[in-house]
Order: C-alpha cells, then structure tokens, then sequence
C-alpha cells in the first residue's frame, strides 16, 4: 500500500512553504526517515523525510509552493503502484480520501519520541500532528493530577504562551523532562579574602551573598524559580534555596526556605545551624524538602567550570560557583531548563548576580 | 586548667577528627595550613570541643576562630573562667 508524504504547517503564519529542494528522483529506492525534500517557510528551511521504505513518485516541483494539506510525494511498494497512484490521484484527493490516510512523518518521529506504538497510531486513527498533539493532551491529562502537590513549594500554573518556547513544545517533550542548557560568566580580580571578612562569611562560604542575591533577583527572573511539568509552566511563590553538601558518603542538599524574607546574615544563620544539622547527622526531611532553586559550592574544587546535567527535581535551574583563591576568580555557571528559560534571560541572571557582587565588593 | 592542658585536649580532638594519631599542630596551626580543615569539619572539631569541655560558641566567634592559638586563647579567656 502506498504512502502519501504531505505538507503540514510549521508554523501559526506558516500555513505555505517553497519547495528548494528535491533530494530524489522519481521512482528511487527510499528509507523511512530518509530525508527526500527541503522546504523553506518564512523562518526556516525544513527538511521533509520518507514515511515509509519503497519507491518515490513526486508530486511537486522545485520551487512550486506548497500549501498545508499538499501531497508532496508519494511512496509506494513497486514502480507498477507509483504508476497507477498517479493515474488515479491528484492534491486534492488527498485531504478528501481518508481510508488512504498515511502517518506523516513528523507524527511518526513524534511518537517515536514518546514510545507510542504503530499499532496505537493505527487504533487511534492518529494521522497528523494535531491529532497526536490532541492524544497526547488527553492522555497526559490523569498525570497531571498525580503532581504530588504537597511536596511541592507553593506554585503557579501558567499556559506557555505562543512565544519561542512554542517551538520546543511541538517536539512534545515528555512527562517532567528538563532541556538542561548552562552558560558562565567569570569575575577576574575577585578577592574572597577581603570579601568574606566584609561580609564576615563562615569559611569564606558565600551562599549568604548569594543567596540574598538570588532571592532578589528571582522575583523577576521567574522562569528560575519553577519547573516546567505537562507542557506547562509552573512558578513557585515561595523562593527555597537549597544548597548542596558532600559529606563524603552522600550528597544532601538543605533548604533555606522562604530566603526572600532575610538579609545575608540571618541567611548566614540558618545556613550555619543547617550545615551543622547535616554535619551532625541531626538533620530532617522538612530541612531538606521543597527546594525551588539550588546553589551548589565547587570552590573546594577550584578553578572549574561547574555544568551539571541535571536539576533537583522540580526545579528549573541550579547555580553553580567556584572560587579560585590563587588565580583570584569566581565563575559562576546556570545550568537551566530551556523549556522555561532562553539563553539570554539565563545570562541576565548571571549578570545580575555579577553586578550586584562588584558592588558588595566595593 | 591550665593553657597547657587545654592545648593538649584541644590537640587530641584534632587527632581524633582528622584521625590521624601522628598529628602534630601548634598554636600558629591555621585551616590554610590544613587540607581538611573546611566549613564541615569546622563544625566537626568545634563540636567536640563543646562536647569536651562543656560550653558553647557562638556563630560569630566560631568565623573568627581560623587557628589554634585563637580557639584556645579564647577557651581560657572567655569560655573557661
């Protein structure tokens, strides 16, 4: 049985692409996601993949434009069915006649994606994108009431809106899924000696000042401050700051909770009588629960630039620091979600953070 | 007690958390001259201390307190009388 590779829209304005290229000729052999066409919309030039193994027929030509709905090939098991296809067919049967509904490619990538199977695709009677974007939506609906929400710090939901991000969204990331991504600023000629007796910091430990500092820039760089779950955002109220320890056997990673509330050294206090909970194998689950963002220490490390790959639960972002006491500098690395944050706002942040410690500093 | 004795309990504890019985340190003995004097074992050592000898430091004091010669002269002077 034939299979027909039609045009989906790409976009919300995208409804009408040009063909730039063909990669094939009529009637050559083809492998299922074998990229046969490239299209170019307003934004981008999209590559168009084979759907299934056979023999290509196309039904465009190079630079005709395409709108959504159009068949652009056809596929089919031998060279007698491509014939007899295109005796019989033209574009616009192609939206009327449903009993030859073919899955397009991108469907089928997106399934594939998301461990859903041919048979479901089939059962389902799911073709298109919408229509598996539609599946999804419902069957992700039970798990979005199983979000355990007293574990969780006080949240906001929020729809993403139809903004950048929407374009991650069609690739229908799965349940609870981050996009890590990380970036890092250095501040040269950074004294820790003379910043920590400024601010008179326990063991030239600067999560006080940090921490102050995030909590008051979280309030406006929000996209840090949750977690993205279902395909929608979540902001946290409250600002819990966790920051991690290496006891050597484990890692633990104590709360600071509601830090907006404090200046650095009621932060240092809490910090200190936590550190000593931890260090005393006295500390509690409620002292360890319901962090919305992480700070995490590598000065013991030194000179390094901290990425991790993965965040806490629950959370959109950690920040990583380290000191290099010999050569003077802080580097200061956000590893983020991208489906909540973009690179830019990510180092903004970071310059925020920047900005603030120079003038600490002074 | 004496400023001796003190020092030589203090130097015991130091023994015992970093375990390391051949351990010798000094008054001028600071957390840059040892690897594993850091912020956790700090708390360990200060702890001890407490525990030993029966009294508390405060936050501030324990920021304060980067070298031998300073956790002792204040044992004496303060925490001790």
């Amino acid at each position: 049985m034939s299979s027909k590779i039609i045009y989906e829209q790409q976009g919300v304005t995208d409804d009408e692409a040009e063909i730039v290229s063909l990669l094939k000729n009529d009637f050559e052999k083809v492998k299922v996601g074998e990229v046969i066409a490239e299209v170019e919309t307003s934004k981008a030039i999209i590559e168009v993949e084979a759907n299934n193994d056979g023999y290509i027929k196309y039904n465009t030509s190079l630079n005709e434009t395409v709108r959504a709905g159009d068949l652009i090939a056809t596929i089919g098991e031998s060279h007698e069915e491509l014939n007899e296809q295109s005796k019989n067919s033209n574009k616009d049967l192609v939206k009327e006649d449903s009993k030859e509904k073919s899955i397009s490619a991108k469907t089928l990538k997106i399934a594939k994606s998301l461990a859903i199977s041919m048979d479901t695709l089939k059962d389902q009677k799911i073709y298109t994108v919408e229509e598996i974007n539609a599946y999804i939506e419902g069957n992700t609906a039970e798990k979005i009431s199983n979000l355990n929400e007293s574990l969780l710090a006080k949240f906001n939901k929020v729809n993403p809106s139809k903004n950048k991000l929407s374009e991650i969204d069609s690739l229908q990331i799965s349940q609870s899924q981050t996009l890590p991504c990380s970036c890092s600023i250095i501040l040269e000629e950074f004294n820790i000696k003379s910043f920590s007796k400024t601010n008179k910091l326990y063991f030239d430990n600067m999560f006080p000042v940090i921490a102050e500092i995030c909590s008051q820039e979280l309030k406006t760089f929000k996209n840090l401050n949750g977690f993205f779950h279902d395909r929608k955002k979540y902001f946290y109220e409250d600002i819990n700051i966790g920051f991690t320890i290496d006891t050597n056997d484990y890692l633990q990673v104590p709360v600071v909770h509601n830090c907006e509330k404090y200046n650095k050294e009621e932060i240092q206090n809490i910090f200190f009588e936590l550190l000593k909970a931890s260090t005393t194998e006295k500390i509690t689950l409620s002292q360890m629960s319901k962090p919305t963002f992480v700070i995490s220490d590598l000065s013991s490390v030194g000179n390094c630039f901290f990425h991790t790959p993965l965040l806490a639960p629950y959370t959109s972002a950690i920040l990583g620091l380290a000191i290099d006491k010999k050569a003077s500098r802080l580097v200061l690395s956000l590893t983020y979600d991208h489906q909540m944050s973009a690179g830019k706002e990510a180092l903004l942040f970071l310059e925020a953070i920047r900005f603030k410690l120079l003038n600490e500093s002074n | 007690m004496t400023k001796n004795e003190v020092f030589c309990s203090v130097q015991n504890i130091f023994k015992n958390i970093f375990n390391n019985d051949d351990m010798v340190i000094t008054y001028s003995t600071n957390s840059d001259e040892l690897e594993n004097w850091d912020s956790l074992n700090h708390i360990n050592l200060m702890s001890a201390i407490e525990k030993e000898f029966n009294i508390k430091f405060a936050l501030g004091e324990l920021i304060e307190l980067k070298n031998v010669g300073a956790i002792v002269n204040l044992m004496i002077n303060e925490k001790l009388k």
